[in-house]
């Protein structure tokens, strides 16, 4: 005969929730040390709970338990991270609204969290799409654009929107550096660095041929072989594409254009793919030896990584071989050690073919020469010692509906300003289609589910001069980027 | 205030770290937070798989089973003929385990290939937790999942080890509550405990703290087992030492937990009891005496803890006082430990 669980389950949890057995108080004895442990919070899906959630949420419960017992002020709270597609997919097919569905799979969630009897201080849930949550999202999203953030060009041929973006990438270095005092998984850590992607080289200027002003700029993290490059490439979204296009190349470079602005980054760079490019009729000139050298567009380099430019090095660098073979491009060594006839060689080894006038390079091993040439295109004015990261900004605006809004309002001129800090929260307007409006044209500006909301709230007016609202929603992670700190507030 | 410990999956938490991080550090450097970094300590739980799932494999033409070391499990191709073979579910009935290897009960030579899948509708072997509930408490749910394995790595489902959790915690309210009367079972008294039932307690405690410092749940888990299976056989149950106990169940099982700190009598709740400590000098332990005995003659005794392990106490026994001449010449065919008492070498 089993012992009666059932009977003895229900009467505790009723006993915990009724006396607030696990309520952290806001005034406590501070004399006492502290523990915040907290679990990552749910997306509260249709499917309600399965296996994986009580075990990791078990584990902060034995510690949370464990240290009130200790002695510790401690802090376990719960909440939910429910903006997000299914219940905007599922508002589209049904008209159900997606506050609707989700707080209906947050009744459910939560009863099945009570029925596990974790100590969770249920008086300090949150919940990411409440207003009284999400105002401080939108508080703080006006911190962060508060020299943080720029409104730009986002930079999809096929769509000129005009997007959030969050300079992520000031903070790539301290983001990097700070890894490293964390009691953290190495595996996850190593994940951060490798998102981060950080790396050593030098930016080095190609001026171009007939022309004074205008430079390329590239990033390279081997500036050892400059004298190996042979060509360069522009991403097709680099500015310089029209200028140093010949006029006999025009449609070709063109057609070129229309082409790459309709695959992704993905299919772009995929390794397997095979390289396609087009000559611009253009050339650069090589510093380190005064050569002339042709500038080609393909879409394996893309603008959003380095400079948007690449000087191509096909004697060591896979790709460019790769991509100089296919096109009867000449392929140079300039350090020995690899057989070129057959492959690029990526290896160390000592540095050939790499002098000119006063200056050498030769005799060295790769990262001598490294060093060497750094600091001679430095002397030269040139290039410098640069470390570049993969980390891209942040693409913050959605075209959906089910997010929150942004607290923006733009003039005529959409010169964007922000809500004052009384004006929120901003609050979704109801609507009775939530999807994307269609659009005729597909070049045109995407009109986000919130361009069609009711004038009301689409336009505002203050001391006599209308504005209009932002129609885009930020993104899922808005709200769980900080949820940790609301239940400290 | 920084986060503590984070605990989540590691599948889908990149971004999300990384975007919180930074947000984090725009509002440290507005003065809003007054730490560098969010998450202190991160640990990853480990995902857990469905059951385990046997597969057999057989001769499409004979029907004879053929063991998995000669099928490639990719193509479902007989290594050693070249032939593609068939394969079929077996239930854990028609199976046997040695070490890591599963085969077939009837048929030692034919290995059984073994293998758990991520928890998938389509494959059918979603476990719900709500059904565990039912069944068997919320107290088994999260002891279970605490006892299949290290936190961390991935683990694969059990329902027989639910059921044994399960049949832990019965036993535990056993120690405690007649099943017949629901009144205290009368071997729990206010009593002195003695020597040996304090040892066994401050070991547990000692176990029990410090696998949840270092967030060994299962191991932890594991002493109370252990705990348990003493105090079984106790006949007097001191609640001096019951209630220890308790407590140390009580993060784990908190519901069962309660009722039985309830039930023994004490006042208040365990969430701000403070936590048992254990003391050393219930850690030591006395001495008994082990008799050394070959073919059954007794030959030698020693004194060592009652405790000590079967290799430890065997290793002693070949090399104590005149044992290793009565050996010398002779082959060692076994050697028998009964635990507590004696050791017993076979040899001719």
């Amino acid at each position: 005969m089993a012992y009666p669980f059932k009977k003895i389950e229900e009467k505790w949890q009723k006993y915990w929730e009724d006396n607030k057995s696990f309520k952290t108080e806001d005034k406590i004895d501070t004399s006492k040390p502290k523990f915040y442990v907290l679990d990552m919070f749910p997306y509260p899906s249709g499917a309600g709970l399965h296996v994986g959630h009580p075990e990791g949420y078990t584990a902060t419960d034995i510690i949370a338990r464990y240290k009130r017992m200790k002695g510790f002020n401690v802090l376990h709270p719960m909440g939910w991270d429910a903006f997000g597609l299914p219940a905007e997919q599922y508002a589209i097919e049904t008209g159900t609204h997606p506050k609707i569905t989700t707080e209906k799979n947050i009744a459910r969630f939560r009863k099945q969290l009570k029925k596990l009897g974790f100590s969770y201080d249920w008086d300090r849930e949150v919940d990411t799409t409440d207003p009284k949550y999400f105002k401080w999202t939108q508080w703080i999203f006006e911190e962060v654009i508060n020299g943080k953030s720029e409104r730009g060009e986002h930079p999809v041929y096929r769509r000129p929107l005009r997007q959030w973006m969050l300079k992520i990438t000031e903070y790539a270095e301290r983001l990097l550096d700070d890894l490293e005092d964390l009691d953290w998984p190495e595996s996850t850590k190593e994940m951060q660095r490798n998102w981060i992607g950080r790396s050593e080289g030098a930016e080095v200027e190609f001026s171009i041929n007939g022309f004074k002003e205008e430079k390329i700029l590239v990033f390279t993290t081997r500036p050892d072989t400059l004298f190996g490059a042979t060509y360069m490439v522009l991403a097709p979204e680099h500015p310089l594409v029209q200028k140093v296009t010949t006029p006999e190349h025009k449609d070709e470079i063109n057609k070129y254009l229309e082409a790459a602005a309709r695959k992704s980054d993905l299919e772009r760079t995929d390794l397997q793919k095979d390289k396609t490019g087009v000559f611009t009729g253009g050339y650069a000139i090589n510093p380190a030896n005064n050569k002339k050298i042709p500038i080609w567009i393909a879409d394996y380099v893309l603008i959003s990584y380095g400079t948007g430019a690449i000087m191509a090095v096909p004697g060591h660098d896979t790709r460019d071989y790769e991509f100089a073979s296919k096109f009867n491009i000449p392929i140079l060594e300039v350090i020995s050690g690899g057989n070129l006839e057959k492959e690029a060689f990526t290896g160390d080894g000592i540095l050939v073919n790499s002098e000119y006038e006063d200056f050498s390079i030769n005799g060295l091993n790769v990262p001598e020469a490294i060093t060497k040439i750094t600091k001679w295109l430095e002397e030269k004015g040139i290039g410098k010692y640069k470390v570049n990261y993969k980390l891209r900004d942040w693409l913050f605006s959605r075209q959906r509906y089910w997010g929150e809004p942004f607290p923006i309002i733009y003039d005529e001129n959409t010169n964007s300003f922000p809500l004052d800090d009384s004006d929120l929260p901003l609050e979704l307007p109801a609507m009775n289609d939530y999807r994307p409006k269609p659009l005729e044209d597909p070049d045109a500006e995407p009109q986000p589910p919130l361009s069609r909301a009711h004038e009301s709230w689409k336009f505002i007016e203050k001391e006599g001069v209308i504005y209009h609202r932002e129609f885009n929603t930020m993104p899922q992670w808005a709200g769980s980027c900080w949820y940790y700190l609301r239940f400290t507030l | 205030m920084p986060v503590d410990l984070y605990v989540g999956g590691a599948e889908h938490s990149v971004l999300h770290l990384l975007y919180a991080r930074f947000w984090h550090k725009v509002l440290y450097d507005i003065g809003v937070v007054s730490t560098e970094e969010p998450f202190s300590k991160l640990v990853h739980q480990g995902m857990i798989l469905g059951e385990m799932e046997y597969q057999l494999y057989y001769d499409k033409e004979t029907n004879l089973p053929i063991s998995a070391d000669d099928v490639d499990s990719n193509t479902n191709i007989q290594i050693s003929t070249g032939r593609e073979v068939s394969s079929k579910i077996l239930i854990e009935d028609d199976i046997e385990k040695f070490d890591d290897i599963f085969v077939l009960k009837n048929n030692n030579k034919i290995r059984i290939d073994a293998r758990s899948y991520k928890m998938s509708k389509s494959r059918g072997n979603v476990i719900n937790p709500d059904d565990i509930v039912t069944n068997y408490g919320a107290d088994s749910l999260r002891l279970y999942e605490m006892f299949m394995g290290p936190l961390r790595d991935m683990k694969s489902w059990s329902n027989k080890g639910v059921e044994g959790v399960h049949r832990f915690l019965n036993r535990v309210w056993r120690l405690a509550v007649d099943e017949e009367t629901d009144q205290l079972v009368s071997e729990v008294k206010d009593i002195e405990p003695t020597y040996d039932q304090l040892h066994i307690l401050h070991k547990t405690i000692k176990k029990v703290t410090e696998d949840i410092e270092n967030l060994q749940f299962n191991t932890a888990i594991a002493a109370m087992m252990i705990f348990v299976n003493e105090a079984t056989n106790w006949k007097d149950r001191p609640k001096s030492v019951m209630n220890p106990f308790i407590l140390l169940l009580f993060p784990f099982a908190p519901h069962i937990a309660e009722e039985l700190w309830t039930r023994l009598g004490n006042s208040g709740n365990p969430i701000y009891h403070a936590w048992p400590t254990y003391s050393d000098k219930y850690l030591q332990v006395n001495e008994i005496t082990w008799v050394i005995q070959i073919n059954g003659k007794i030959r030698e005794k020693i004194n060592a803890s009652p405790d000590i392990a079967k290799e430890e106490v065997e290793k002693i026994a070949l090399s104590t006082g005149k044992i290793p001449d009565l050996l010398s010449g002779k082959t060692i065919r076994k050697i028998i430990v009964v635990p507590k008492k004696l050791v017993n070498i076979v040899a001719n």
